[in-house]
């Protein structure tokens, strides 16, 4: 069940929407109707937990859509304006990621039968980056309904889809979440009467419900508040998903390769007069170049890209710790800086006759290119929403990132010139000193910037 | 735009500057002596060394009106930070100049990469970015958000240049008020903690004013929202 | 450049600095002021509009 009683929301200094009342129940479903403009987007997102509302409250099954136990969210179901699907995974692939962020057990019924529902089967092992629009938005629904939710929400579910698919709605709706308590705009008329039994108007930052008595809200239900899928089980499985993307794009890393090559080529030209014998500087400056330029390179498309495909939300609207989610980008920034970094060494100690498999100065690398991204993948956070990106991101991690960078220096030149290992260590002490404090503030920071 | 009470306090806020401000000049070059080795020249440490100061004052109240904007949500932390900020840039401008302009007649470069040198201007280029981020940032319902996130980790940067001069070796001299048995002597010290608390009047006249602006800048905004929303509505 | 040079350049930086920034924010303050004054003369105007 969902209750939403005196909601109030504010968009700048303006209330779009005024003491919103409503209660929906189970197996319940209500049109929300409205001009462009007028919040019917902006109440459902609300309602989702993806806002929040200046006054009133919003519960489902008596629990409020935002809270500190994630869990709730395993109640609501949301499909945007914009499906939460990844290009480079299979329909199929999308739909288990969002069972194992959901902490579902046993899911390969469930999904089958989405994917039948909505009439993906056929196209369930294809990219989603190959799926017309409406094929999209199918999947979409699908991806919404896949955890049965109490709660579903859906903005305008019929875009993009064809008058076959457009009646096909009620039954899909009926099939896979026949008990849930749904809330849907749409600018159809058909959508409205093959789906809603009540309709509510937006106007004038009010919403009316013309055939509906108004209802004493009274005390809500106790529910025991689901849990939220473990820390670890959701930044693997985003991890995976991640790595998955990148391996499949293949769009970051062989340009990042090609530019470190270009660098390596370029110093060892510059530097040809003292590079017999000042070998291991030239190498340090040549990696620690190629390792700045990857990390950062990399840092912009981290969130960026989430946020721009509307993926983003839907991590964020799943039931997880959203650390989980930093933990999983960090992660894979690291891997990704490491493998270029691995790469520069390689070509200059074929260049600059450095050695090669040294476990130090791989070490040094491993160390410092996981400070780095633990600096890089919080501000890359912070910039999604902002312009110029590619100046910002630089402009706020480098500086703050400086003892990764001299430690990172330090530690690389004194491993190449194999130096005593107690003049190694203290650099090895200050880059595990800076991964672990930079590691935990973006754990314990990154959730700020998602409300 | 400030109502009476608030023209009256800022009326009286310049005023108590004014006085202050006197004061530190009066002590600043004629009751502080000249120094044995460096003549009068000397006397650019009762700029400087406030100047650094109110640096990592104004970035420390950043750190705090952030984390207080996180936990509260009330606008006010937010534009105490932003307010700070800006000062913080300002004063860390000062002691970079001050301090290369110094340098130049003791050292005989404009500039060393020396750990307090570097780092101080690192701290400045952090800080620039925070300022960076909320003009890049269009959305004001983000902006605070995402700012006080940046603040609170560019405070990092603060013990960092504090303790560059102890941690490695620098030609910055070591902190020369708090060394016991060193430092300065008696009337440099007065004078020196005079501009301290003048430059501490200064920020805290500034940040008001700043704070104010801010206020008002919103106030702005909410006024044109209005008239958007009257303009649109039908009559009643 | 002489010892005295160097003093008089160091405190015009940090009187022009002060000084700036000060002018900086006095020009802010005034344009705000004056966008204030007429978004309210505007909104009055729309609300005598809406009246009449």
């Amino acid at each position: 069940m969902l209750t939403a009683k005196d909601l109030t929301i504010r968009r700048g200094h303006r209330d779009i929407l005024q003491n919103v009342t409503f209660t929906v129940q189970p197996g319940e479903r209500i049109a929300i109707l409205g001009s462009n403009g007028s919040g019917k987007t902006t109440l459902l997102r609300t309602i989702a937990g993806l806002l929040r509302p200046r006054t009133g409250t919003i519960h489902i099954n008596g629990v409020p859509p935002v809270s500190s136990n994630h869990g709730v969210r395993r109640t609501v179901g949301f499909l945007g304006h914009h499906p939460h699907l990844y290009p480079y995974l299979t329909a199929r692939e999308n739909l288990q990621i969002q069972a194992r962020l959901f902490g579902m057990h046993d899911p390969d019924l469930r999904i089958e039968t989405t994917l039948t529902t909505v009439g993906m089967t056929v196209s369930a092992n294809r990219h989603v980056r190959e799926f017309s629009r409406g094929m999209q938005q199918r999947l979409g629904l699908g991806l919404a309904m896949l955890h049965s939710p109490s709660v579903l929400l859906l903005d305008e579910p019929d875009a993009g889809l064809d008058p076959e698919a457009i009646e096909d709605l009620p039954n899909i709706i009926a099939t896979l979440c026949p008990h849930s308590a749904v809330v849907f705009s749409t600018h159809n008329d058909r959508v409205v009467t093959a789906l809603a039994d009540q309709v509510g108007r937006v106007a004038q930052a009010k919403v009316h419900f013309p055939n509906r008595a108004a209802k004493e809200i009274g005390p809500l239900p106790a529910n025991k508040t689901p849990r939220q899928t473990g820390f670890f089980s959701a930044a693997t499985t985003l991890f995976v998903k991640d790595a998955r993307i990148e391996w499949r794009a293949r769009e970051q890393v062989p340009t990042l390769l090609i530019f470190t090559l270009l660098i390596a080529l370029v110093f060892d030209m510059a530097f040809i007069a003292v590079v017999k014998t000042e070998a291991a500087a030239v190498a340090t400056g040549v990696l620690w170049t190629s390792v700045l330029l990857a990390a950062t390179l990399g840092g912009t498309r981290l969130f960026g890209a989430e946020h721009e495909r509307g993926t983003l939300d839907g991590l964020l609207l799943a039931p997880i710790d959203p650390s989980s989610i930093y933990v999983a980008k960090f992660l894979v920034l690291s891997i990704e800086t490491f493998f270029v970094g691995a790469m520069q060494l390689a070509f200059v100690s074929l260049l600059l006759n450095v050695p090669l498999l040294q476990g130090s100065t791989i070490g040094a690398l491993a160390l410092s290119t996981t400070a780095i991204s633990a600096v890089i993948a919080l501000h890359s956070s912070l910039i999604i929403n902002a312009r110029a990106r590619e100046v910002l991101l630089p402009l706020l991690s480098i500086p703050i990132a400086l003892p990764v960078v001299l430690a990172g220096v330090g530690a690389t030149l004194s491993t190449l010139e194999i130096t005593p290992a107690a003049q190694q260590w203290p650099w090895f002490g200050l880059l595990t000193i800076t991964t672990a404090v930079f590691l935990s503030i973006g754990v314990v920071l990154y959730p700020y910037t998602t409300r | 735009m400030q109502s009476r009470l608030q023209n009256v306090t800022t009326g009286l806020s310049f005023l108590l500057l004014l006085l202050v401000m006197g004061l530190a000049l009066f002590a600043m070059f004629l009751f502080a002596p000249a120094e044995r080795v460096q003549g009068d020249v000397y006397r650019l440490l009762f700029v400087h060394v406030p100047s650094a100061w109110l640096a990592f004052l104004a970035f420390g109240v950043v750190a705090f009106g952030s984390v207080l904007y996180l936990i509260r949500e009330s606008s006010r932390w937010d534009r105490l930070a932003v307010a700070s900020a800006e000062l913080g840039v300002l004063f860390t401008t000062l002691a970079l100049a001050t301090g290369s302009i110094w340098g130049r007649n003791v050292w005989g470069v404009w500039w060393q990469w020396d750990p307090r040198l570097t780092t101080t201007l690192v701290m400045w280029f952090i800080y620039a970015g925070y300022l960076a981020l909320r003009a890049y940032i269009d959305d004001s319902a983000i902006k605070p958000r995402m700012a006080a996130v940046a603040g609170i980790v560019g405070v990092l940067s603060v013990p960092l240049v504090w303790f560059s001069v102890e941690w490695w070796r620098s030609l910055h001299p070591t902190p020369s008020v708090t060394s016991p048995g060193g430092g300065l002597p008696g009337e440099m010290l007065l004078t020196l903690l005079i501009c301290v608390a003048a430059f501490t009047v200064l920020y805290g006249v500034l940040l008001r004013q700043r704070m104010l602006l801010e206020q008002a800048s919103s106030l702005t905004a909410a006024l044109i929202e209005r008239l958007h929303t009257r303009s649109e509505s039908p009559p009643q | 450049m002489t010892d005295m040079h160097f003093l008089f350049f160091g405190f015009g930086v940090v009187w022009l600095g002060i000084f700036s920034y000060l002018l900086y924010l006095s020009g802010r303050i005034r344009s705000v002021r004056d966008e204030l004054r007429s978004l309210h003369d505007q909104l009055d105007a729309v609300d005598t509009n809406s009246q009449s």
